[in-house]
């Protein structure tokens, strides 16, 4: 038995999760959820392992990690928020991110020395968690427009992944500057990154402008998955065709 | 006066700028994806000698960088004016109210000019940065970016545990370097990540495959992801396939602005959004 299994049985119970929700039994949903991301947790950190000698860089692998970060997320605002929202509605996306994860290759990419650093580890922590906060955002934006609900709770997950997009920025700034002595570098993978912290620093201005409606601005948050999608998918799938080890 | 910033500061203006940067960066990307070799010889030079070199030649693909440098000038602008309008407004009311209260709204200001210095920090770096490289020779003396004369001492590579899917392949490698610092030589180990500053340029390492000629290999499209994976597997690698290792000076001024700056403005933004509850005032 591998530990790939962990993700299988965390994929099926955020599929479990999202369909007691759309059976009205969110209680069930939810736990269903927490279940998921706990096996999910564990995988994660079974990663580290997967050459056999302990390289945190298997944990932060952000195809695995989105799909934790999004449940995580969803756990965290569950208990924090005090909006009614059915949070684990978003089980689904949880689930679809998770059903690519198992279809990529699961090994590591051999870490080169400059990868070897807590930098390195922060950045694609802050990285990915931030864009599971805009993937969700934009599904409860999405799920507002469809149920004309106004307010879904999407504006806090946009605040919350925009610092933790930002603490990307930077830490992927320093970790440039120790490896290659530069904080930016000319490559499709920085500008790509700036181009999602760009339209999500545009959207935090939004609320100043009276001809965007709370309508405009839920279109603005959908439209946002797609912006992620667009600039971080590319080099997801570029990187499949890279040699991996473990797995 | 008031009337000029309040055109040039218009909020209007400042999200249609930040969309138009995420609009020509994406557009930029494709380019960058499309031609690798071409925009990765940007690393590391000025962007006015790069232009004048290749990118004229190629205006094609690369007008977006002028369009972009534009856009961001505007942006720096709008952002100023806009920063001045606000601090205009505010700074009278500082007396009215308790002063955390001010110091929350005034935080967003702060967080806009510190803005406006990682632009500017940004613009040094690529338009004064200085950098050369070259292959690392045990016993040669090498002057690079201005650091004086230096000699590479002995070269030793740290390999993964034998044990491990990783085995043969470097884990780290150390150069030792001698220089006169004060009268006195100094020797001081380099490695990957642990750069060392010499008269204000940093040495660091960097490591390229080989043909069998003993030329380096230009640089795959594959590699764009940092992705040089199979340079450091050594263990794979025919003895006149080894990689080579390089020694790299870089002196960028813009450094001093960028890397202050980028903790700044993490540290006033978490604790502008930690005071406003991380958009719960927001009402939708």
């Amino acid at each position: 038995m591998t530990i790939h299994v962990l993700l299988y049985a965390a994929a099926a119970l955020y599929a479990a999760a999202f369909i007691l929700h759309l059976f009205k039994n969110g209680r069930v949903a939810f736990i269903s959820l927490c279940t998921g991301f706990a096996l999910h947790t564990v995988y994660q950190v079974s990663r580290g392992w997967i050459t056999g000698i302990f390289i945190p860089n298997g944990m932060f692998d952000g195809v695995f990690l989105l799909p934790w970060g999004m449940a995580l997320a969803v756990i965290l605002m569950k208990f924090l928020s005090d909006r009614e929202i059915a949070w684990e509605s978003a089980a689904a996306p949880v689930f679809l991110f998770a059903l690519f994860a198992l279809a990529y290759p699961k090994g590591l990419i051999p870490p080169t020395p400059n990868k070897l650093t807590v930098w390195a580890n922060v950045f694609f922590l802050s990285e990915v968690t931030g864009q599971a906060c805009f993937y969700l955002a934009a599904w409860f934006a999405a799920v507002g427009i469809a149920t004309k609900r106004e307010s879904n709770g999407y504006h806090s997950l946009i605040v919350w992944g925009f610092v933790l997009y930002s603490i990307a920025q930077v830490t992927g700034a320093v970790w440039a500057y120790l490896g290659w002595a530069t904080t930016f570098r000319w490559g499709s993978r920085h500008l790509q990154s700036a181009v999602i912290w760009c339209y999500f620093a545009a959207y935090l201005h939004l609320r100043f402008l009276p001809r965007w409606g709370v309508r405009e601005k839920s279109y603005y948050a959908a439209v946002g998955s797609l912006v992620v999608m667009m600039n971080s998918f590319g080099s997801h799938l570029h990187e499949m065709g890279f040699p991996r080890i473990g797995g | 006066m008031k009337r000029i910033l309040d055109i040039l500061g218009d909020l209007r203006i400042a999200f249609w700028l930040l969309l138009s940067v995420a609009a020509v960066m994406w557009i930029g990307s494709m380019y960058a994806a499309a031609d690798y070799a071409l925009f990765n010889s940007m690393n590391g030079v000025r962007v006015q000698d790069w232009f004048a070199a290749k990118g004229m030649a190629a205006i094609g693909s690369t007008w977006w960088i002028v369009a972009l440098f534009g856009i961001f000038a505007l942006l720096g602008i709008n952002t100023a004016a806009c920063t001045a309008r606000r601090v205009i407004a505010l700074w009278p009311k500082r007396s009215e109210m308790p002063a955390k209260r001010f110091a929350v709204l005034l935080s967003p200001s702060i967080i806009h000019l510190l803005f406006i210095g990682m632009l500017s920090g940004h613009l040094l770096s690529f338009t004064a940065l200085t950098q050369e490289r070259a292959p690392l020779v045990e016993g040669a003396t090498l002057d690079l970016a201005g650091t004086g004369a230096f000699t590479v001492g002995a070269v030793r590579h740290r390999f993964f545990d034998e044990k491990s899917l990783l085995a043969g392949r470097i884990a780290q490698s150390t150069v030792e370097v001698s220089y006169m610092k004060d009268g006195v030589e100094t020797t001081v180990p380099v490695e990957f990540l642990r750069s060392v500053s010499i008269n204000g340029a940093l040495l660091q390492l960097d490591m390229e495959k080989k043909k069998k000629s003993g030329k380096p290999i230009v640089q795959n499209p594959a590699d764009e992801n940092c992705n040089k994976e199979n340079n450091y597997n050594y263990a794979k690698l025919l003895e006149e396939t080894r990689p080579q290792l390089f020694i790299v000076a870089t002196r960028d001024p813009g450094l001093f602005i960028l890397i202050p700056g980028f903790a700044l403005v993490i540290l006033t933004m978490g604790w502008y959004f930690y005071q406003i509850g991380f958009g719960r005032e927001e009402k939708e």
